[in-house]
């Protein structure tokens, strides 16, 4: 009877098993054997096993790698950062009662649903060097005389992409922790209204702490979509001006999609993959002892 | 009982002739990568025209951007999933994929309706990889200086003063003021910050990916050229691509624009009253040049080699290269690939594009078969490019920010070249 049970739940898992294994296990392990070849579509010939070649190209030989590497963690964590910082503050003030919450919680998502590529045509029409909306409102309040090149500049150019990033990335922080919020009981408020507990320290001793759970896996979910997010930098630098704002993502896609190094591209993406789980488990145990 | 057989016979007959009619219609996949409004029509009307004299025959486009081209194949055709037809222009990388079909035994097989003479050498033989014919050009793509010829005039010169660098550099600095500047360069993507310096490179009879030690004064020359040239490119010109450079000069924030002759194109939708100011020149000549040269490049048609209908495909361009279909279908875009295309009779059709400026473009069109003519030359092609292009834009924004010079410019990418040579 049980056995029975058993069989009809395998066949429905069945289709989503196929699936993950088509379209998930197979690519992944195809990807590792790909990395071990020198496999180009420009070659004109089989692909050779080479062992840890391609690897040992990007660590020890590549110098672009490690400034792009570091390019990876500035946008992951600067991003990341800046979705809390914006975040958490509209979601408290979304949890207060006023008249019209209901609309500005609505809206407040409009820049998450927004296709990638459009916010990135808007933010570039702000951040332009020449026909900019930015450079105009900056000098119609005479705060410039010339035009700043915004994503021309390497110091600029970071701040632009991380509120960029920022922007589109915030709505979902802030509804989580919204989430969060209305999930902690009014009593606890009150309770350390009565032990003398007002304003900021309410926020660090209650609110926080308990906001703890939706920080962390929006934190974790964060952290692993900014890694893969290569669509607004691409639209917006292309990784430059040279490889300034080049991170892991956008090297994948050049190496295999520009340069169809297929074999090198399959490597960083192995390593880029290693890093995001070293980072998660590391996040994930960090977290966790936290909490004990 | 009669009449049903007979009946049922004619039926029958008339399943068996849908079959077979059925079966003979074949169906061409065919990649374009025009994706303006006035190639779009183009396409439709083309296959409306093609599929009604050969009804046997039907077109199914697919349409991918140029940017997008070279991807898209190279995964479509890695998953065995291979278009019978597609539009190209450099079919360098295509060809070191192999997934293009030679196409000499189609043309020189004597009934073959396209021949090697109908078109201008220079346009041609940019089909050509390593003396093996891949495409058939359709139109041609000359490369030159495009001057607002009212600004240069302000500055109290005209066309006849700009023969040399020194030349340009003169009127550059009267043009040069407030925010206006001389010289528009699409500094940002690499493949347009590769191609300026290929123009300029042209005219001082270097190639920039050319590594020998011989070419070294040359290419140095072009390098220091830029680094002249940087006070009057606009600072912003380092994040530009192609529209951005076209619509600078459109609003004349810009003088003059190393281009091809899909100028009018670009323009058009931006401000189709730039094109009776501007005139295109040769590149000016470069002080190691005995006189300038233009690269001259097409857009034609070539075979996928996995394709199952390759005659089919080939009647197609046969059809396409046709005096009349081709004359067309440059008309949208740029020049006319065959030699026997008369300039009345091109800016007649070009006219229908581009009804407002038809005068104007006119002029623009015997400015660049007069530069192709005197000073085309096929650009070169080059394995990898895509790849130097990267290398090459990465240091150019160094030197147009003043934090490299020429020498240290030569230095890194002479070895990046070469590093990129070697896979």
């Amino acid at each position: 009877m049980l056995g029975r049970r058993y069989k009809v739940a395998y066949i429905f898992l069945l289709p989503t098993l196929v699936y993950l294994l088509g379209f998930q296990v197979y690519p992944l392990f195809e990807n590792i054997r790909l990395s071990f070849t020198d496999l180009s579509l420009l070659g004109g010939q089989k692909p050779q096993f080479i062992g840890w070649q391609n690897y040992r190209h990007f660590l020890l030989k590549d110098e672009k790698f490690w400034l792009i590497f570091r390019n990876t963690l500035l946008w992951v964590f600067g991003s990341v950062l800046w979705q809390f910082a914006l975040g958490i503050p509209s979601a408290l003030v979304l949890n207060q009662k006023f008249r019209t919450r209901g609309l500005w919680r609505g809206l407040i998502l409009v820049p998450w649903v927004m296709p990638v590529v459009v916010v990135s045509i808007i933010w570039k029409w702000i951040f332009d060097g020449q026909w900019g909306i930015l450079n105009f409102a900056l000098r119609e309040f005479h705060l410039i005389s010339r035009n700043v090149i915004w994503l021309g500049n390497p110091r600029m150019v970071w701040f632009c992409l991380l509120l960029a990033s920022a922007w589109k990335g915030f709505p979902y922080v802030a509804i989580m922790m919204l989430a969060g919020l209305q999930s902690i009981e009014k009593e606890v408020y009150e309770a350390a209204r009565v032990d003398g507990a007002v304003g900021f320290a309410l926020f660090r001793y209650i609110t926080l702490p308990l906001l703890q759970p939706a920080i962390f896996v929006s934190g974790l979910v964060a952290i692993v979509t900014t890694w893969t997010k290569f669509e607004l930098i691409w639209s917006l630098t292309e990784g430059g001006p040279g490889n300034a704002t080049s991170t892991l993502a956008t090297y994948i896609y050049s190496n295999s999609f520009v340069f169809y190094d297929m074999g090198r591209g399959a490597s960083l993406a192995v390593l880029s993959t290693v890093v995001v789980l070293f980072i998660s488990l590391f996040y994930v145990r960090t977290i966790h002892r936290s909490n004990v | 009982m009669k009449k049903t057989l007979w009946f049922v016979t004619l039926l029958l007959v008339l399943v068996l002739v849908s079959i077979v009619w059925a079966e003979e219609k074949i169906t061409i996949r065919f990649v374009y990568c025009g994706t303006s409004e006035p190639e779009k029509a183009w396409s439709a009307e083309y296959k409306k025209d093609l599929e009604k004299r050969y009804p046997h025959i039907s077109i199914e486009y697919i349409y991918i951007p140029w940017a997008e081209q070279e991807k898209k194949i190279a995964i479509m055709t890695q998953a065995g999933d291979y278009p019978d037809l597609i539009q190209v222009q450099d079919v360098t990388t295509l060809s070191a994929m192999g997934v293009l079909e030679p196409l000499d035994t189609y043309i020189d097989n004597p009934s073959s309706r396209v021949k090697r003479a109908d078109f201008y050498p220079a346009a041609f033989d940019y089909s050509i990889i390593n003396g093996v014919l891949y495409s058939i050009p359709a139109h041609m793509t000359v490369y030159g200086l495009i001057v607002n010829k009212e600004m240069l005039a302000q500055a109290g010169f005209d066309l006849e003063d700009l023969k040399t660098w020194d030349d340009l550099l003169k009127i550059a600095e009267k043009v040069t003021h407030d925010e206006v500047y001389a010289y528009g360069y699409a500094a940002g993507l690499p493949r347009f910050a590769w191609r300026d310096a290929m123009i300029a490179g042209y005219s001082n009879g270097v190639l920039i990916a050319d590594t020998s030690p011989e070419s070294r004064g040359r290419y140095i020359e072009v390098l220091k050229w830029y680094e002249k040239l940087r006070p009057y490119i606009p600072p912003a010109a380092v994040t530009w691509s192609y529209p951005d450079m076209f619509r600078a000069f459109c609003q004349e924030q810009v003088a003059m624009i190393a281009a091809g002759s899909f100028f009018t194109a670009n323009v058009y939708a931006i401000d189709p009253g730039i094109v009776p100011k501007s005139r295109a020149i040769v590149y000016p000549k470069g002080p190691s040049a005995e006189r300038s040269s233009a690269m001259v490049a097409n857009a034609g048609w070539a075979i996928l080699r996995g394709s199952k209908a390759k005659d089919v495909a080939w009647f197609v361009i046969e059809d396409l290269s046709e005096r009349d279909n081709l004359a067309k279908e440059a008309a949208v875009v740029g020049l006319p690939a065959r030699k026997d295309i008369t300039i009345d009779e091109f800016a007649e059709l070009a006219g229908v594009y581009y009804p407002d400026i038809k005068d104007a473009n006119r002029q623009l069109i015997e400015d660049w078969l007069s530069i192709a003519a005197n000073y085309g030359v096929p650009q070169a092609k080059i394995l990898r490019q895509s790849e130097m292009e990267v290398k090459f834009q990465e240091k150019m924004y160094e030197l147009l920010t003043g934090t490299l010079d020429a020498e240290g410019f030569y230095e890194k990418i002479m070895a990046d070249i070469e590093e990129i040579r070697k896979k």
